[in-house]
């Protein structure tokens, strides 16, 4: 039985469904030397600003159950140390390249967005990171924002599609997925992490230097999917679906709920091989239950 | 560095909290040596992180690794409870480990607690050179974690409830032999203040041989891509990843 695992999202064509999610994966350096990069349908690369950024204080990352807390703080190598320097290590390993932007001020987003145009398969514009003071989540929040920011970068983007990171921290992720339409995304990622806190009881501080961070992994899986379900209802653009997606089984949920392709982020810190083991599983699943086109999953929930 | 299989073959309370643990890799792992750590899951899949442990000791085929850990909060915790057989997953060998110059010939290795650990395969990776070692440790139940180092290595220890006359901890203890010693490089583990320690000792005492600190840092992936366990350069602007960049750095090069 011949299997096809490809999707096509906005004009760009995918080997198969799996995205690397932002902020886990580097640029692919270090998970190359587990497997070869080219396996993925795509990475999204850590988020990227104009200018270098140092980030947050340590410690940066706390364990919950089932769960993770970051506040890593967007550090980052700067857009043309990434144009430079990782750009041409990722064409050479030949996945799709989403670049992962994020911004203090609406002209970052612009700015960043016209220097990368042209330049990557598509861009993830990350308007949904807690773990920072300006900007980041500040423009996620509220839907006539995002559909500001939206716009805004949408204008300067005249080669390349344009994917927008929505935050879970929200009223109704149904209007900012909307507001994101709206405004001009060529599709939508979802969910970025949940802000939360953990504490140190014997030294009565918090565990992470930032004091709150942004939870992620298994633990908030449930909650990711029912936020896609909404978007999916909500909009006509692709869905890309993530939130705690460890295995195939957590995949095939995702899209069955909606969404065209997933990213996969923490479930890569739990186990390095975790994108290699999702493939195979997939293949495997399709083959025992007769489905020989992995699109034909997507939307199909019974309800 | 690779993703593998072990089954733990021996893990046992060797002092007052404090476990020693030996690991049989389903894959040997050929670039193990001294000061290299590895990422070993707990057992327990609401603990989803692995836990970074300093590499203790290991066998010369690559197919068995030893590391000690105390029991600090809920991972430790379920580790110490695992029976032998049970089976782990763990990514190893992690870091860049001691790398040592052919031409050093004494090295002065300082150790706080369990940053002794670390050193414990030394003796394996370097046969050749000569070691002393300058430990402290909070009281006498840590005299255990002694057993490794004192097969390859001088030991001179100091307790905190016990304080020497002329040395309250390593540093210092360090610090009286050194002028006598001719030693080629330090290698220092421990606790942030024992750092600090010994880098003002070296600013102040102009002592100008190599000197190397191996940093602890709360991590995420382990390998490198996710931006979690860093840690400040001295003289460059930017951090340096204590688990891919290090976690051995050169003292004059890490903000401690």
């Amino acid at each position: 039985m011949k299997i096809n695992l490809g999707v096509e999202i906005c004009g760009v064509k995918f080997k198969n469904p799996i995205i690397a999610a932002s902020g886990t994966y580097g640029f692919g350096r270090e998970y190359n030397e587990f497997y070869p990069i080219s396996i993925l349908g795509g990475i999204s690369t850590k988020g990227t600003t104009l200018k270098p950024r140092l980030g947050n204080p340590t410690p940066r990352i706390a364990e919950t159950p089932s769960g993770i807390l970051n506040a890593v703080g967007l550090q980052n190598p700067g857009v043309e140390h990434f144009i430079e320097y990782d750009l041409p290590f990722l064409k050479e390993s030949g996945t799709n390249i989403i670049a992962n932007v994020a911004g203090s001020t609406l002209a970052d987003y612009e700015e960043i967005a016209e220097r990368l145009n042209g330049l990557v398969d598509m861009i993830e514009l990350n308007i949904s990171c807690p773990n920072v003071k300006e900007g980041g989540v500040a423009f996620g929040i509220k839907p006539e924002s995002v559909q500001n920011v939206t716009e805004k970068v949408k204008a300067r983007l005249t080669k390349t599609p344009l994917m927008v990171k929505l935050s879970p921290n929200v009223a109704s992720i149904s209007d900012n997925a909307k507001a994101a339409e709206n405004g001009g995304a060529d599709c939508i990622s979802l969910i970025n992490t949940l802000t939360g806190m953990a504490i140190d009881l014997e030294r009565r501080k918090p565990i992470l230097a930032n004091v709150t961070g942004g939870m992620s992994g298994p633990a908030v899986k449930p909650i990711a999917l029912r936020m896609v379900w909404e978007a999916c209802k909500a909009v006509k653009i692709p869905v890309i679906g993530l939130g705690g997606i460890s295995n195939y089984r957590d995949v095939l949920e995702f899209m069955l709920v909606g969404a065209s392709a997933v990213q996969v982020g923490t479930a890569n810190f739990s186990n390095p091989l975790v994108i290699p083991e999702i493939l195979e599983g997939l293949e495997n699943y399709m083959i025992k239950n007769g489905i020989d086109d992995i699109r034909d999953i997507v939307g199909k929930i019974n309800i | 560095m690779k993703e593998t299989k072990v089954i733990i073959e021996k893990n046992s309370e060797v002092a007052d909290s404090i476990y020693e643990a030996t690991l049989l890799l389903d894959e040997p792992a050929q670039d193990i040596w001294a000061g290299k750590f590895l990422n070993v899951s707990v057992g327990d899949g609401s603990h989803i992180l692995k836990r970074p442990f300093g590499i203790s000791d290991y066998d010369a085929k690559g197919e068995k690794v030893k590391f000690c850990y105390q029991v600090r909060g809920e991972g430790t915790e379920k580790l110490s409870k695992l029976k032998c057989g049970t089976e782990l997953m763990a990514t190893l060998p992690l870091g860049n480990g001691f790398l040592l110059d052919k031409n050093w010939k004494k090295i002065a290795i300082l150790a706080g607690g369990m940053g002794v650990c670390p050193f414990g395969g030394m003796g394996k990776s370097y046969p050749d050179k000569h070691f002393v070692a300058y430990l402290g440790f909070r009281n006498k139940k840590a005299e255990c974690l002694t057993k490794r180092i004192s097969r390859f290595a001088d030991l001179r220890i100091v307790y905190d409830d016990e304080p020497l006359e002329n040395a309250k901890n390593a540093v210092e203890l360090f610090l009286n032999e050194y002028e006598s010693e001719n030693f080629d490089a330090i290698l220092c583990c421990g606790p942030k203040p024992m750092f600090r320690a010994l880098k003002n000792a070296i600013e102040n005492r102009k002592i100008d041989i190599p000197c190397f600190v191996s940093l602890e840092e709360r991590m995420g992936c382990g390998v490198g891509a996710c931006l979690v366990c860093v840690c400040k350069q001295a003289k460059a602007e930017g951090n340096v990843r204590v688990c891919k960049d290090g976690p051995v750095f050169p003292i004059s090069e890490v903000e401690l």
